[in-house]
């Protein structure tokens, strides 16, 4: 088992956003976590990845108890996509992709030609080489996150961590990147653990899903045990009907209206 | 414009109230003759041109650094309130103690980093959030600013004293003071030479840079160091100069770009040489008398700053 979380509880100040949370991600799955807003899942994302800490559980990675692992060791086996990315500077995407390589350098290992040929296996797995001196300003929504993810890939991580990787982009950009995602899974057996607003994307792309209300695990499972009218009526109060999409070979579903409270 | 650099310490070495010429210079320089000019320019203009390229320097690289970590375009030694506390002693020791005027360096290099160590100390909440540094910077110079405002009410008769040092200048500067701070300033220089991939990836955000592998309140805390240290060294030499850590950086970024490989070595070129330009201005120009540098820094300073603003050159973004 790559990821495991058990009995987690995350406070900022007094107020409780996780508690008591268990997770199990196995090698080479993608889990996606889905939850109303404010149920707690970019904490959870930012607490396996270290950037918040927990009041009480434990978190390892394969076995690895994640307070004992150095933060440059833990990048070089978590690679971590926020939400939010700043640009303040004005760079090419090589540029950008190459810092992937940050954890890997230090004291006496500066950035060589081995660094270099990482950077451009990175750019060519997502199809970014021939952008590479482009100004990371001049690229489009998807081509953007795309770089990201090469970056994130140059750190040659067992595991990739997103945060809503979709978020602010169109329909078709959003296809990009979660294709991307699921090929980067099939042909690396890199584990993936990101958070999805769209439940379709969640059915369609994940192994795993986890459904976080209010700082619990309300279910987790296949998206076809997980997603349901029921749980959509109790997670996200909605009244929904549920479709197979046989081409995909998943679930989807179209919402009707909200549920009235306590129907 | 490691050209332009060279030919403003020779212009800077000969002009002034006795004019010498370039090949005079280089034979003061290198021969052991000695003359009434190469006395000239050993004590009274080589020490004074190497300070205005210490403290030009200095103040660049620290308000470059602090531009980064800070991920501020605003961001600057007077930020962090390495002036305002420097300031503050300095004042303190010329108003109160005029006799100790000789502790002025030492008091101001004192103050610079007691401000530095308040504001920090006061910035923290389980790490230092670069706004919230910002504000507590602000909020600790303006009481030092109170306390510098204070002395001059209370003593009223002292102020035409204190003026060079309030407004920035480097007249009567011997070799004693440049001894006093170079070793603070090399030493700072050194030290931030190793710091630009650093500040490169601190600049994607704190997450993505934690990510990376980089402890980050740990690197911000080490390049805030390094900057006070090289801005409170720059303030005791040559008082309360402001504007220069500020401005360097950004117009050193509207011609070299953001990559702080190229901006840390490129703001220390820049600074010491629009210091010692300036400087040389405010000897020259109503020469045999002086004006502080500080005041031609920000008449010429800032209006060629402005004009670079507005034309524009390549992207300017904030940090």
């Amino acid at each position: 088992m790559e990821l495991k979380v058990s009995g987690l509880e995350v406070q900022y100040g007094n107020r409780i956003i996780l508690q008591d949370i268990h997770m199990e991600v196995n090698k080479g799955e993608i889990v996606s976590l889905i939850g109303p807003n404010g149920s707690g899942k970019s904490t959870l994302v930012k607490t396996v990845s270290r950037l918040v800490k927990p009041l009480k559980g434990e978190i390892s990675y394969s076995g690895r108890s994640i307070s004992s692992i150095p933060t440059r060791e833990l990048a070089k086996i978590i690679a971590v996509l926020p939400q939010e990315k700043r640009l303040n500077v004005d760079l090419t995407v090589e540029q950008l992709v190459s810092y992937g390589r940050h954890p890997h350098l230090g004291f006496g290992k500066r950035y060589g030609k081995g660094d270099k040929d990482i950077v451009m296996e990175a750019l060519s797995l997502t199809g970014m080489e021939e952008h590479r001196e482009k100004s990371m300003y001049s690229l489009s929504g998807g081509e953007r996150q795309r770089a990201w993810i090469s970056m994130a890939l140059a750190q040659q991580p067992s595991f990739l961590i997103l945060d809503e990787p979709t978020t602010y982009l169109d329909i078709s950009y959003q296809m990009e990147v979660l294709d991307l995602v699921e090929e980067l899974n099939k042909r690396l057996g890199i584990t993936v653990l990101m958070v999805l607003h769209d439940l379709n994307h969640a059915c369609r792309y994940s192994h795993k899903v986890y459904v976080l209300k209010e700082g619990s695990v309300h279910g987790s499972g296949p998206p076809g045990d997980v997603i349901d009218r029921r749980m959509l009526k109790e997670v996200f109060g909605i009244d929904a009907r549920i479709y197979e999409d046989e081409v995909n070979n998943c679930r989807f579903f179209i919402p009707g209206r909200r549920a009235k409270e306590g129907a | 414009m490691a050209v332009t650099f060279i030919i403003t310490i020779l212009v800077s070495l000969g002009k002034g109230a006795v004019q010498v010429g370039v090949s005079e210079i280089i034979d003061a320089l290198f021969l052991e003759e000695v003359t009434t000019n190469s006395q000239i320019i050993w004590n009274v203009r080589l020490p004074r041109t190497v300070a205005a390229i210490l403290v030009g320097v200095a103040l660049s690289l620290s308000g470059a650094i602090l531009q980064g970590v800070m991920r501020n375009p605003l961001a600057g030694p007077n930020i962090i309130g390495v002036s305002a506390g420097g300031g503050f002693f300095g004042l303190l020791i010329l108003i109160i103690f005029p006799n100790y005027f000789f502790l002025v360096p030492v008091g101001a290099f004192i103050g610079a980093l007691s401000a530095t160590t308040i504001i920090y100390l006061l910035a923290w909440k389980e790490g230092v959030m670069p706004s919230r540094l910002i504000l507590a910077g602000v909020a600790i110079s303006s009481i030092f600013g109170a306390g510098n405002n204070a002395l001059m009410i209370f003593y009223p008769e002292r102020v035409s004293g204190v003026l060079g040092f309030m407004v920035g200048g480097l007249s009567a500067i011997t070799w004693r003071d440049v001894s006093m701070v170079y070793p603070f300033i090399l030493t700072g220089i050194a030290v931030a030479l190793l710091l630009p991939g650093k500040l490169n990836i601190l600049l994607l955000g704190d997450e993505v840079a934690t990510g990376l592998g980089m402890r980050v309140e740990r690197t911000r805390l080490f390049a805030i160091v390094i900057s006070s240290l090289l801005a409170g060294a720059a303030v005791s030499v040559v008082g309360m100069l402001g504007f220069v850590g500020l401005m360097v950086p950004h117009i050193t970024r509207l011609f070299l770009g953001s990559d702080y490989r190229y901006l840390i070595p490129g703001s220390m070129l820049m600074g010491g040489t629009i210091l010692l330009l300036c400087d040389t201005i405010a000897r020259v120009l109503f020469a045999p008398m002086e004006i502080p540098v500080g005041i031609i820094m920000s008449a010429l300073g800032a209006p060629f700053f402005l004009y670079l603003l507005r034309k524009g050159k390549g992207h300017h973004h904030g940090a």
